[in-house]
């Protein structure tokens, strides 16, 4: 394996590897929570907890799909494969995010603490279902990009 | 045969360091800030979920590392070695004094010195495992692509 792809092996695996574990908590964890919570508090403590993960994963997100490229350019075979798969996922969930998810982060963002948008509990659902298939997506790219390296 | 090894060792130890860096990132911000009948609160609930995992994901990430570092050898097993050490820490720790502080801290009604004494006992504590994972995660990495 060359230094260069070495490299953007690390960054892949390592900035992936903290992406996914991120969102398989939150829907372990703050989803769980958050379905049992009253609208004011979920307004709450979704509001905050948006503002702390959101420069957070979209920057893991692009660190990991840009070296997966790298990846990809200097693999073959299956791993090359294997690969473009994983970040046609990624690519899937960024793309997602910003046109389902952003929208909902930012009727609650938007808003001064405590202050519940019209419709919230529609707009939790949705984020629910939302964030349920961006992480069986993101599980499904590491695990795809995990097995490419095997190949490399 | 190291891959067999590599696969669950990245796919657990991603997971279980992903969520505790989720934690330090997420909740402990808002812990510190939280009175204390909110913190006991909300650290109960994360309790109730993560409790049920992390430990598993940990278990199964310590094993796959040391399966990892008797097939690799060489500055890979080496790496994983260490790795396994750290995450040897990390099991010990949780289980000897987390595990104790989160008892008391959900389970009892504590004073108020007592309980903020123990809350910042344990975010200090959470602390250092997310670095300990981290750096586990690191080294993990490293040894997957030497």
């Amino acid at each position: 394996m060359s230094g260069a792809l070495r490299l953007a092996t690390i960054v892949m695996l390592a900035a992936g590897g903290v992406f996914t574990g991120g969102v398989v908590w939150y829907a372990w964890e703050r989803v769980w929570i958050w379905r049992r919570l009253a609208l004011r508090e979920y307004a709450v403590d979704f509001r905050r907890s948006v503002r702390k993960a959101d420069p957070a994963l979209p920057i893991l997100l692009v660190t990991c799909g840009t070296a997966a490229g790298a990846f990809a350019l200097l693999t073959g075979g299956t791993a090359r494969t294997l690969a473009i798969c994983g970040i046609g996922l990624l690519a899937t969930i960024l793309v997602s995010s910003i046109v389902l998810a952003e929208p909902i982060n930012s009727q609650f963002r938007r808003r001064a603490e405590g202050v519940v948008p019209p419709d919230a509990e529609r707009l939790r659902r949705r984020w629910r279902r939302f964030h349920l298939v961006r992480t069986a997506m993101a599980a499904f790219a590491f695990a795809l990009l995990v097995t490419a390296v095997s190949y490399a | 045969m190291s891959e067999w090894w590599a696969i669950p060792m990245l796919l657990s130890g991603s997971l279980f360091a992903g969520g505790v860096v989720s934690i330090a990132w997420e909740r402990i911000p808002a812990w510190r800030e939280a009175s204390l009948t909110g913190f006991r609160t909300a650290f109960g609930h994360t309790l109730r979920r993560v409790d049920r995992l992390q430990p598993m994901l940990l278990v199964l990430w310590l094993v796959s590392t040391i399966g990892f570092a008797i097939t690799a050898g060489g500055a890979a097993g080496a790496a994983a070695v260490v790795a396994a050490a750290g995450l040897l820490v990390v099991l010990v720790g949780s289980a000897a004094w987390l595990v104790p502080v989160q008892g008391r801290l959900v389970s009892r009604e504590l004073p108020s010195p007592e309980a903020e004494r123990l809350r910042s006992q344990w975010l200090r504590g959470h602390v250092i495992r997310t670095v300990l994972a981290l750096a586990a995660l690191a080294l993990i990495v490293v040894a997957a692509v030497s």
